[in-house]
């Protein structure tokens, strides 16, 4: 970690506390509302018995495919809350990611942050990782929206310590999203083409994982091994606990992903 | 006995299609010299900047700061430069005071006393946020973080642009005075005035390419201006075209227009007794100096050209 730099990640700490503040503040709150919402449980069976009626694309894109488990209040949690709110975490992890050297260099403020006696490997890692622990800290704030909408829903009636298990595999999850976005920033120059891939990246492993699950042994299933959702696969999490191979996969990944991101914004001209 | 700071040999740059922003630049500046960089827009002056700061990588050649690889030992050389870019964006949500705090901790401190004294010579408010500066103003943050650490070799691509002359002139003095202190400024501009105040040395760059390095009392040696003078009465403008230094020369209804080299009195004491209305004189661009300088034959004879 020597070309970790404190200064520069308690820099970008202090300049997007607040920011990660708002997005935890608010989705907490977007939880709580998904969790509270809930009726009672006779409601999430008549919903359940709604999902089987659905074509297995439809109840793939909920987060599921077992109609029985999303009629408990886990299935329900599983589809909304870890389905659901993986891709808006997805959406900071993007605007994040972007942070770390796209922005700076489309506003054409790379060129003074790099008269400093900095090395580009130190800013996209010391960058990353400040953002990597606020994106942690926006999953933890909507961990206690969750645990508060639980709470005081008393039809729920869950094993918090699968919510927590749950919560905990949205991490790497979360940093891949993140990481990605950063190694897109670094190979290119310009925001929106860096956006665009991130986007790409996340929408297109989120629609492979999808359709392969609603056509079982098709080609398109055998491809689910390359989308990091299929990784992720927070439905199975909730249903059997974690899979530590699987958060070592996307772990790794994601360090990976710095790591070539780092490789990559060395070797290239910065834009300025 | 002069000690190299800045030294390059064979500095090329080249972007797609084999367009050369720089060709083969070799270059040396000594320290505790102002050195000014001059050249149309286009030339390569930024280029060089950035090669020197290893924002950009060279597509053939080398250069070298302190005596330290430009690219090896970048984080060294940048621990020991002060940097102003030609066009300064920063963070418009912060203030100054935030960002020069953010400076001072990744250089690892600064004396903000220094920072305040600066401030206050350059007539600057620390505490607002970057977006509600003037165009003035961002020059003179730029000018804070660049000189705020004491660096040893200054960098600065176009500083004054933006600024008012009486800026100007206190920052023509700091730079008299970096000087004095041992830095050494390496100065990008395409305001000859600018560099004809302060620098003790020019480097001319044109199309990528240096054209010379001379001292600047050398090279403004060449100097000339156009003078325009307006007569009462177009009966009496004269053709002046065998004054000595005189050449060009455009009449224009009551106008006359020549391009003079040397001494204004020949030209006055051609005029005899006509009436002049108004006398206009124009500084040489910096291309018309380059030209001078370098010979241009149709510039070498005296010529009338009558518009009316």
């Amino acid at each position: 970690m020597n070309s970790f730099n404190s200064a520069l990640f308690n820099e970008t700490l202090r300049r997007h506390w607040r920011g990660m503040l708002y997005w935890g503040v608010a989705l907490g709150v977007l939880t709580w509302m998904q969790v509270v919402v809930i009726p009672d449980v006779d409601a999430l069976k008549d919903v359940a018995n709604l999902i089987e009626s659905m074509p297995a694309i439809v109840t793939a894109m909920l987060g599921t495919s077992d109609a029985a488990f999303f009629g408990t209040p886990e299935g329900y949690l599983a589809s909304q809350y870890y389905g659901i709110m993986m891709i808006v975490f997805g959406i900071y992890a993007v605007i994040s990611g972007l942070n770390v050297t796209a922005n700076d260099e489309e506003r054409g403020i790379m060129d003074v942050q790099m008269s400093l006696p900095i090395t580009r490997t130190s800013l996209v890692l010391s960058k990353s990782v400040a953002y990597g622990l606020m994106l942690i800290g926006v999953i933890a704030f909507s961990f206690v929206g969750l645990v508060v909408g639980v709470a005081m829903t008393p039809a729920l009636v869950v094993d918090m310590g699968r919510l927590t298990l749950g919560t905990l595999n949205m991490i790497p999850g979360s940093l891949v999203m993140l990481a990605f976005t950063v190694l897109a920033g670094t190979l290119f120059r310009r925001r929106g083409t860096a956006a665009g891939a991130a986007a790409l990246f996340i929408f297109g492993s989120y629609f492979l994982d999808t359709l392969g699950r609603s056509a079982p042994g098709s080609f398109v299933d055998s491809l689910r091994a390359i989308s990091f959702y299929s990784y992720y696969d927070g439905t199975n999490v909730i249903q059997n606990g974690l899979s530590i191979p699987n958060i070592a996969l996307l772990s790794v990944l994601a360090v990976g992903l710095i790591g070539v991101g780092m490789a990559a914004y060395q070797r290239r001209d910065i834009g300025v | 006995m002069n000690t190299a700071l800045i030294q390059t040999e064979g500095l090329t740059k080249a972007y797609g299609r084999g367009v050369k922003a720089l060709d083969a630049l070799t270059l040396t500046v000594n320290q505790g010299e102002i050195f000014g960089y001059l050249g149309p827009n286009g030339a390569g002056k930024t280029t060089t900047i950035k090669l020197l700061l290893d924002l950009i990588r060279p597509t053939a050649g080398r250069a070298s700061v302190f005596g330290l690889d430009v690219n090896r030992d970048s984080v060294a050389i940048r621990r020991r430069v002060g940097f102003l870019p030609g066009e300064l964006n920063l963070w418009d949500n912060q203030t100054s005071m935030q960002i020069i705090r953010y400076f001072s901790k990744v250089r690892g401190g600064v004396d903000l006393e220094y920072v305040h004294q600066l401030a206050e010579r350059l007539q600057f408010d620390l505490n607002k946020r970057i977006r509600a500066y003037s165009t003035g103003n961002k020059r003179k943050i730029g000018l804070i973080l660049a000189l705020m650490h004491k660096p040893e070799l200054l960098i600065l691509d176009e500083p004054t642009s933006g600024l008012d002359p009486l800026m100007q002139q206190i920052f023509n003095q700091m730079m008299i005075e970096a000087r004095t202190a041992g830095q050494t400024v390496f100065l990008s501009s395409h305001v000859l005035g600018e560099v004809q105040t302060i620098c003790d040395r020019v480097a001319i760059l044109r199309g990528g390419q240096l054209q010379t390095v001379e001292r600047v009392d050398h090279l403004t040696h060449v100097d000339f201006h156009w003078v325009t003078l307006r007569f009462r009465d177009t009966a009496t403008v004269p053709r002046l075209t065998n004054v000595p230094g005189v050449s060009e020369v455009t009449v224009d209804g009551r106008t006359l227009k020549l391009r003079l080299q040397g001494d204004f009195d020949p030209v006055l004491r051609a005029l005899g007794d006509r009436y002049v209305e108004d006398i206009h004189v124009q500084d040489p661009t910096l291309e018309e100096i380059f030209l001078t300088y370098y010979g241009n034959g149709a510039n070498n004879h005296a010529k009338v050209e009558m518009k009316s």
